[in-house]
């Protein structure tokens, strides 16, 4: 097991790498310029030390090592002595990322305002998907060709045709501008501090979490279906049904177990996709997550925080996949010794 | 069929040659395909929607370009079937309009990707050497994150495009190339899979020893038993490529304002959500029911091609 993990990890560095080169590379060939918002009566010259001190003269290699040492070295371990205070090294002449736009913040603080409502809209999301994705497609499995059956799977394929920037607006049409039951724009600035706050904000993220929930579980719900039914025609279904056990045990304890072990790679899998849909909701609502810098930096041309936010994104790929490969072998230990 | 009790064997047997009908592969797929009410109702939809676009304008001759402030946000009535937005442009002819790019944009993005899924797959599959490396870069495309990238893509090259090729050549050339390149990686990995299995099969080996070229093996004999699997993935990754299109236009990262798309229409209109409902109801569900048509259509030819699934 220990060398399965291994090689696995072994395995995702050159493509982390592979990653964050196609990244710098594709915005070191744009034509953003940190000195293009500085007002044009700045002399050239200054423009131009301002260049030289962002290192933005030098060959595109040791501009890609640099960063690469940013990103990996030096924003973690400012993270790091952030919350927990110990000073490692020169922690003042470290080279920080920051954005162009926004007076010189670093970019990890920018992101980390924002990343607590994305994760947990995401999250609930997640969670939820998988709740009721679950049941629906080992019931769905159980009785295949029943009427649920078929009225799921007309179900699931309508849930994954919606774009979800449409049922976001059929969500706020029908839930706040008909039924007037949840606010229809997000408001960034609730404190949660008593009871009724924390009503507001569960009220609030109900239309963004019902989006994004909507989408996962016709893919999820499809997926377990596939793999509860190949699992039902197994032997080993018919030696449990034939040794006496109740129908109750022979699914939840047997059929679920293993058909289980593919859903949940497609669960690790998916997380960096419903990210990417989180860009839309986030749009949609006026949520302040992640997607939305991404989106607000695209537009004011603000390169390192793109290429920040996109880093993250990239980082939970490789490890939402690693996790899933380990989970695999983890579950399904003929995995691990082919 | 109905044979009288008296009939003479010999009959019978040229009977029943001449009678039944000669069956081919593309045959029996539709037969199958028209037993899936699913799959024929998407098909009829998506005729319906491109006869709409394709003959609209001739029907419909409104200027979706027609700025008229004095009908704004007007809603759907008989002078305009799905009202008009803030501008007093009429929604209808946008719709229509914006139906033949956005459909456009899926077939040309399909064409790129299939191309280039089916080239990777078929030289990885058939070409032991360049198995390994061309599935490695397979592998990592699919680990990008694709929308973020999408999105980066499209602000960074939009403007050399457009300078090049005019405003809605360029993005239309960006849109499909950029969705293009992203989409090629299921096709070849589904396409090299069957490759392998086809590559040890009797009719290959006949090939190869009758002395039949690699080249030609590959292109005659392997490429066309693997249409199958590229038609149906070609199917999925129209709608796929359509889905993509809006949302990049929804961010605002599509095509530009002034060229309407489906995708487009609800983003210049989204602020009217609330007020103006019918400016994004309609594209919106143009865009759903396309989508949902050509997926439909998709399942229906799985289920259609693949022999096994066949009684």
């Amino acid at each position: 097991m220990g060398t399965y993990i291994l090689r696995r990890i072994l395995t995702a560095i050159p493509t982390l790498l592979f990653i964050s080169f196609v990244i710098f590379a594709l915005l070191a060939l744009s034509p953003g310029d940190p000195t293009a918002n500085l007002p044009p009566s700045l002399p050239m010259e200054i423009k131009l030390q301002i260049r030289e001190s962002l290192g933005m003269n030098q060959p595109m290699p040791v501009r890609y090592v640099r960063w690469l040492q940013q990103f990996m070295v030096n924003e973690p371990l400012n993270a790091f002595e952030k919350a927990t205070g110990i000073a490692i090294g020169d922690s003042e002449g470290r080279l920080r990322i920051t954005s162009w736009t926004a007076r010189g913040k670093p970019v990890i603080d920018l992101v980390l305002e924002r990343l607590p409502q994305t994760l947990w809209v995401v999250g609930l999301a997640y969670f939820l998907s998988i709740a009721i994705a679950v049941p629906i497609g080992v019931f769905a499995a159980y009785r295949q060709n029943s009427m649920f059956d078929q009225a799921s799977s007309v179900l699931a394929v309508i849930g994954f045709s919606l774009p979800t920037f449409f049922t976001g607006v059929l969500v706020i049409q029908i839930f706040a501008v008909w039924l007037g039951w949840f606010p229809s724009l997000y408001n960034t600035t609730l404190r949660v501090t008593d009871w009724n706050s924390f009503l507001q904000q569960l009220k609030q993220m109900i239309m963004p979490v019902m989006v994004l929930a909507f989408f996962q579980v016709a893919t999820i719900s499809r997926f377990a279906r596939s793999s509860s039914i190949e699992n039902l025609r197994q032997d080993y279904v018919r030696t449990a049904r034939s040794k006496g056990l109740g129908e109750r045990m022979v699914v939840t304890r047997h059929v679920v177990r293993n058909s289980m072990i593919p859903v949940v790679t497609l669960i690790a899998l998916g997380i960096p996709g419903i990210f990417g849909g989180a860009i839309v909701t986030e749009q949609i609502f006026a949520v302040n997550g992640i997607g939305q810098l991404l989106i607000i930096s695209i537009q004011s041309n603000d390169l390192p925080v793109v290429q920040t936010v996109l880093m993250i994104f990239a980082v939970l790929v490789v490890v939402f996949n690693l996790i899933a490969d380990i989970a695999y072998g983890i579950l399904d230990p003929r995995i691990r010794y082919s | 069929m109905s044979i009288s009790a008296g009939a003479a064997p010999p009959k019978l047997e040229i009977g029943i040659q001449t009678k039944r009908k000669h069956r081919t592969l593309w045959g029996d797929a539709w037969v199958q395909f028209r037993r899936n009410r699913l799959a024929v109702l998407g098909l009829t939809l998506i005729a319906l929607i491109v006869l709409g676009v394709l003959a609209g304008p001739y029907l419909y001759p409104v200027d979706p370009k027609q700025i008229n402030i004095l009908d704004a946000s007007v809603p759907p009535s008989s002078a305009h079937p799905f009202g008009t937005d803030d501008l007093g442009r009429d929604m209808l002819a946008r719709c229509i309009y914006g139906g033949r790019i956005s459909l456009s944009v899926g077939l040309a993005a399909m064409l790129i990707a299939m191309s280039a899924g089916a080239a990777i797959g078929l030289l990885a599959g058939y070409v032991g050497k360049l198995d390994n490396i061309l599935m490695r870069f397979t592998d990592m495309m699919l680990t990008l994150p694709q929308i973020p990238l999408l999105l980066v893509a499209m602000s960074l090259f939009r403007d050399p495009l457009r300078m090049r090729f005019g405003l809605e050549v360029g993005a239309f050339v960006m849109v499909v190339t950029i969705i293009g390149v992203f989409g090629w990686m299921p096709t070849a990995r589904m396409v090299r899979g069957s490759v392998l299995s086809l590559k040890r099969k009797e009719f290959v080996e006949a090939a190869v020893n009758v002395g039949v070229r690699n080249g030609s093996i590959m292109w005659r004999h392997i490429l066309p038993n693997t249409m199958a699997i590229i038609i149906v993935a070609a199917t999925l990754s129209v709608a796929s490529a359509i889905l993509t299109e809006s949302t990049l236009s929804f961010l605002g990262l599509g095509f530009p304002p002034d060229v309407p798309t489906w995708g487009s229409l609800l983003y210049e209109n989204r602020n009217y959500m609330v007020k103006a409902p019918w400016m994004v109801m309609f594209p919106g569900i143009l865009i759903s029911l396309t989508i949902l048509a050509i997926n439909f259509i998709g399942d229906g030819l799985r289920d259609a091609l693949d022999p096994r699934q066949r009684q």
